[in-house]
Formats: structure tokens, sequence, C-alpha cells
């Protein structure tokens, strides 16, 4: 049974991959639809999920060489990023700066405390340097890799619908907007659309991450 | 046909052995930088950078790499599961994590994509003004 957790994981994938490609709805995404019958499944046969990580962990090893190959969309929309990086570059730093604010404002509004709040602090970054800015911020490295992937989670599954219907249509915009907002997960998502999301997202991925590494340990200790 | 196959059995190796390459100097860059970016994201900035300066050519590497990112989101899937393992860390910070993670990042993300989109736009009229301006003269 154990050697199933893979083929099982990778065949729910595409056949959700397919289905919606077919019945083209962007809300049906297939990360979403594999963890709900994967986790439906683990739980109603009681398979722990760390007997099911051992099984299927190698998936999560091929994400390293995954984002270097983000290197090439990146490469290939390099004039465009050229001509265009100082003002990307501002409105970045704008960006990490109000997400940054906002979270904890947001968090410590509804209750939590200090500790949660700087945990959540560097929520939209990229998780390795995430766990690394709670840790200087002293949040929980733990809580933080949860708010992390719970963040990709949302954008990935809701973000590209929500950016439509927002009126946001330009392709770099929308790449700029998911590498920025919902690191990694919704780069690889909006990637998925287009080569020049990719690059925007990779670019804005990479970007975001330096610009709060940065800022959370100055803004953070003021805020919490 | 055969052709195809050929050029597969070429490329595939090229582009892996070029992808990990550039993934483990990013880790001695990463290390020797004192983790100032993660091993991953010093690759992809390497990477970028090879093929710039023309060290390796688009070809060697393009068709690994365009698989890698169509595969990305599967490979998110363990780890996702992971956070249904410490579904008792999330609820313990759940409003806060809804309302920071959920709505906050929602409009985070529209926020930078209509500043984006408003910027690209006016930047582009302007060139067209001028572009009309130098074609009239």
């Amino acid at each position: 049974m154990n050697f199933f957790y893979l083929p099982l994981t990778i065949g729910l994938f595409v056949a959700a991959r397919a289905l919606q490609q077919r019945l083209a709805i962007s809300w049906l995404n297939p990360v979403l639809i594999t963890l709900v019958i994967l986790v439906a499944a683990l739980l109603s046969l009681d398979i722990s999920f760390s007997d099911y990580n051992q099984y299927s962990g190698w998936l999560t090893q091929l994400l390293e060489p995954a984002v270097v190959a983000l290197g090439v969309p990146l490469y290939k929309q390099l004039n465009d990023i050229k001509r265009e990086l100082p003002q990307i570059m501002v409105i970045i730093l704008l960006s990490a700066l109000i997400a940054i604010i906002s979270t904890v404002l947001v968090a410590l509004a509804v209750g939590a405390s200090s500790t949660i709040a700087a945990s959540l602090a560097p929520k939209s970054v990229t998780t390795p340097i995430a766990v690394l800015i709670s840790d200087q911020v002293s949040g929980e490295a733990a809580l933080t890799a949860i708010a992390v992937l719970f963040t990709g989670l949302v954008g990935a599954v809701i973000g590209s619908p929500v950016l439509k219907l927002c009126g946001v249509h330009s392709t770099k915009a929308q790449g700029i907007a998911m590498g920025t907002a919902c690191h990694a997960l919704g780069t690889a998502r909006i990637a998925e659309e287009g080569h020049q999301q990719g690059a925007y997202g990779a670019l804005a991925l990479v970007l975001s991450a330096t610009f709060s590494a940065m800022l959370c340990p100055i803004l953070v200790p003021l805020l919490a | 046909m055969r052709k195809f196959h050929k050029s597969l059995l070429l490329e595939i190796p090229s582009g892996l052995l070029i992808i990990y390459a550039a993934l483990w100097l990013g880790k001695l860059l990463s290390k020797a930088s004192g983790e100032l970016l993660p091993s991953s994201i010093m690759g992809m900035l390497l990477l970028t950078a090879a093929l710039q300066l023309r060290w390796i050519k688009l070809t060697w590497v393009e068709r690994t790499a365009n698989q890698f990112v169509r595969w990305m989101s599967l490979l998110f899937v363990p780890i996702s599961i992971g956070l249904v393992e410490n579904i008792e860390t999330l609820l313990q910070a759940l409003p806060a994590m809804l309302l920071t993670c959920g709505l906050a990042t929602l409009i985070l993300l529209v926020a930078v994509g209509r500043f984006y989109q408003y910027w690209e736009r006016r930047v582009q009229l302007k060139d067209d003004a001028e572009q009309h301006q130098g074609g009239a003269q």
C-alpha cells in the first residue's frame, strides 16, 4: 500500500488537472482537489501523514530544482524586465512594506499575541527565508511555516480567479502580484498560464523575499 | 519522430545536469553569503546569469525547465498535506491566520496587480503619445 502513495498523488493531480482543463473552471484547482481527496483518504483509512510523506517526500525534494528552473522564463523576459526594473523594485518594496504592516496590525487587532503576530509577519515570503525572518523577530518558526503554506494555498487556489475578477488582466501584473503576495506556490500556479507570468512571478518572489528580510527586523519590533 | 527522440534523449539529461549544477553552486553561494538568499533562489539567479552571459545555450536547458515549471504545483502537494498534520497549531492562531493569510493576502494580491497594471498602462500611453508626436513631425 505504501508504494501507492506516490503514484496515487501524481495520478490524482493529473486527473484533476485534466478535469479542470476540460471544464475550464479556474476555481477547480488541481492542488486543492488532490489535497481534499488525499486528506479524506488518509483520514478514513487511518494512515498517518508522516507515513504518507515518507513515500511521497521525493516530490518535495524536486521543489528546489523547480525553483532553479524558473531561471529560464526569467531569462527569456530579461530584456523587458531590465527596462522596468526600477519601477518594479519600487512597487515590490512598497508591497513588502504594506504586507508586513497590515499582517502585524490585523493579527494584533484580532487578539493574537505579539509572538503570533511576529510569526505571521513574513507570511508572503518563500519558506526558507520566512523561517529565518521569523527567528530574527522572535516568532515561532513552525507557525511561520504553516502561515506561509496557508498563504500560498489561498493564492494558488483562488488567486488567479480573484485577480481576473478584479480586473487585473495584464500578464505581467498577474505574475508580479502572485510572486509578491503568494511566493513560490502562487508563482507555480500563475506560471502555468504563461511564460511571462512565470518570469515576473519569479522576479517578484526574489525581490519581495529580499526586501522583507531587510524590513521585517526593523518594522516588527516597532509594531508588535 | 526519430529526431524528436534523439533531441529529447540529449536535452533532458543536459537540462537536469545544468539545473542541479546551478542548484549546487547556489548552495555554495548561499552558504558563503551567510544565507542571504536560499540556495534554490541563488541557483535560479545563477541559471539566469549563465544564460544571459551565453555560458550555456537555452536549448540545453529549456525543455527540462519547462517541465519543472509545468509540474511545480504538484510538488507542493506533500508539504500541503503536512498542513493538516499541524492542524492544531493552525487552529490555535485561526482568526489571525484566516484574516491575515487569507483576506489580507487577497487584498494585497489585487492591490499589487492593479497598481502594476496602472503603471504599465501609463507608461504605454506615454510611449504611444511620444511615438505619435514623433510620427507627426
